[in-house]
């Protein structure tokens, strides 16, 4: 654990952005948007909740090259450094692991990108009431996971090491930091037990027990849904995709580009047959995958409780009245 | 690249074009261009149209041909019906699980196909066959919609000779030649011979005979977890992560395309839409 000063973490900033590109968050009226670093640095959006866009999107782009027929043809992946993903987006890079870096079949393109993304995470300190990661067992800040982690204090930042991707990165920029004091150490305390208590307070009773069987239930939901999939493409744990083929005549490039669970033809077979025609089934199927089958398959839900779906949600479903545990 | 592409399909050859029924073609490739074991699928590319996942229908231990058969039903298949022998197809593979044939070694095995869910039985007959003494009799229930619709007209009479193995067929609209049952195939599973506490059960066809016939062999006394249903939905990724072919908590593409009623009779879902 170091200490360092705002001054010296745009020092810190400048100096990676001199070897690779950099992208942290910036606010934009309430809404903070990840922006490629040149040399200025909003502290705000650093200690603002979970930027608009998650992770997902440096780990596995909304479109992505993923071979060619019949010669293959291997282009490259750029390094990368992301600032500021909080806790819940890092959750989110957990459940992509499960699926694309374990098992028998692991996914090349995104173990590159993963290998060559350098995270520096920052807590969360002030949770807003779209937040509910403790309802999913976890806390506002990051212990594991990224490579660097940021705690905004009042004035200036602890920076903790998580990986040895991180260590390397500081290993060349001590003469920015320091030891922390223990008054910062209490400060980074109060300012953790402080955002978890807001997410206590705000998500009390928020959910109880299994969601009820009932079709009145659901259709109560489906109803108010206009089909616009922001939810989907939203979530840091969503991790569907269409494999297609760019074609030429003479061979093509395969591309993978972010689906949804919620279209029509999603499960749609040849002949058309379709396991879930209407949008009903389509619906519970969502917060199935994510609460019971994804839980069973791989031990853990399938949400970080980062709140992007019902923000974005025009008919403001709330996930939380919803999901069950 | 240390780990190898998973999305890109290797290509080869179309070698030979049988016409098994008027829209249903049995596709050689040229030179096996993979292994796999029955009941394990295969993606195959029409370069410039698409991808679509199919069982091979010949048998795994052929060291030189690897056997599609396919009904022309879509975007996909309606294109590869045009393919001439020399077309460039890709393939990839195989994935899923095989159909676990050790295991039922000393058992009675009855299979019950409909249409063109003949194709992945044929490979598992075909392998069973190589190895016919291991069990104790082999059992094939067969229906299609017509005479004219049964696939593999030429092998059901070379297949019916062989000791151990026992072949009832029936067709939903007989005609003039057809002497033989008529009805749906679950007309012909009234009498099922075996010792259901030692024997299993497996069935592939179009989701609503699936759903009659598996209510059928439950009723007959096979046990949930020696049912074995082909289960194939729309696998795309072929590897378990790209969620098309979910059916409850599986990826059928990984976890199937074959899976016991003991693992889907309880889902919140009618794994037979």
């Amino acid at each position: 654990m170091h200490y360092i000063s705002r001054s010296n973490l745009e020092n810190l900033i400048t100096r990676i952005a001199e070897t690779w590109p950099v992208y942290l968050p910036f606010m934009s009226g309430e809404k903070a948007n990840y922006h490629r670093y040149e040399g200025n640095l909003d502290h705000d959006g650093l200690r603002s909740i979970r930027p608009t866009a998650s992770v997902k999107n440096f780990l596995f782009p909304p479109s992505e090259y993923v071979g060619s027929f019949p010669k293959e043809v291997r282009k490259s992946i750029p390094d990368q450094v992301v600032i500021g993903p909080k806790r819940c987006d890092i959750f989110g890079v957990e459940v992509f692991d499960h699926v694309f870096a374990e098992g028998e079949f692991k996914d090349p393109f995104y173990l590159e990108r993963k290998d060559k993304l350098l995270i520096i995470s920052a807590d969360c300190p002030q949770p807003k009431e779209s937040c509910f990661c403790n309802l999913l067992d976890l806390r506002p800040y990051v212990e594991k996971g990224s490579d660097l982690n940021l705690i905004p204090l009042d004035d200036g930042y602890l920076i903790e090491t998580l990986s040895k991707k991180g260590e390397t990165c500081l290993k060349d920029h001590t003469d920015l930091l320091r030891e922390p004091t223990d008054g910062e150490e209490k400060q980074k305390k109060a300012i953790r037990s402080n955002a978890e208590k807001i997410l206590e307070d705000q998500n009390r009773g928020k959910i109880s027990g299994p969601v009820p069987e009932e079709e009145k239930f659901w259709k109560e939901k489906v109803d108010g849904c206009v089909e616009c999939f922001a939810c989907l493409f939203a979530c840091p744990t969503c991790y569907c995709f269409l494999l297609y083929d760019a074609g030429v005549k003479k061979g093509f490039d395969r591309v993978r580009i972010w689906d949804a669970c919620y279209y029509a033809a999603y499960a749609r077979v040849g002949g058309g047959m379709n396991p879930r025609p209407d949008f009903l089934s389509r619906f519970k199927n969502r917060f199935l995958c994510k609460f019971d089958y994804f839980k069973r398959y791989y031990g853990v839900h399938a949400c970080s409780g980062c709140g992007r779906c019902l923000k974005g949600c025009s008919a403001n479903i709330d996930i939380r009245e919803v999901m069950w545990r | 690249m240390a780990v190898k592409n998973p999305y890109t399909p290797i290509p080869c050859r179309l070698k030979e074009v049988i016409e098994e029924t008027p829209t249903i073609r049995t596709f050689i490739l040229d030179s096996k261009p993979i292994e796999f074991e029955a009941g394990q699928f295969v993606e195959l590319t029409v370069p410039g149209i698409g991808e679509a996942p199919f069982t091979p229908s010949s048998n795994p231990n052929d060291p030189e041909n690897l056997e599609l058969t396919i009904m022309k039903v879509g975007r996909v298949t309606s294109v590869l019906f045009d393919l001439k022998p020399g077309a460039l197809l890709g393939i990839r593979g195989p994935y899923g699980k095989p159909y676990p044939i050790d295991a039922w070694k000393g058992k009675e095995v009855f299979i019950v196909g409909g249409g063109v869910g003949m194709a992945p039985l044929r490979s598992l007959l075909l392998a069973l066959i190589d190895r016919i003494k291991d069990f104790k009799r082999v059992y094939l229930r067969y229906g299609a919609r017509t005479p004219e619709d049964i696939v593999y007209k030429n092998l059901f009479p070379k297949w019916s000779k062989i000791k151990r193995l026992d072949i009832v067929q029936t067709v939903d609209v007989g005609d003039e030649t057809w002497t033989g049952h008529t009805g749906v195939v679950t007309a012909i599973l009234d009498q099922i011979p075996v010792e259901f506490k030692n024997s299993v059960a497996v069935a592939c066809g179009p989701p609503i005979m699936l759903k009659f016939v598996t209510r059928r062999l439950v009723e007959a006394g096979f046990p949930p977890e020696v049912i074995y249903l082909s289960m194939e939905k729309n696998m795309s990724c072929g590897i378990g992560k790209c969620n098309h072919c979910r059916l409850g908590p599986y990826y059928v593409c990984k976890d199937g395309p074959v899976l016991t009623w003991d693992m889907i009779k309880d889902l919140k879902e009618d794994p037979f839409l």
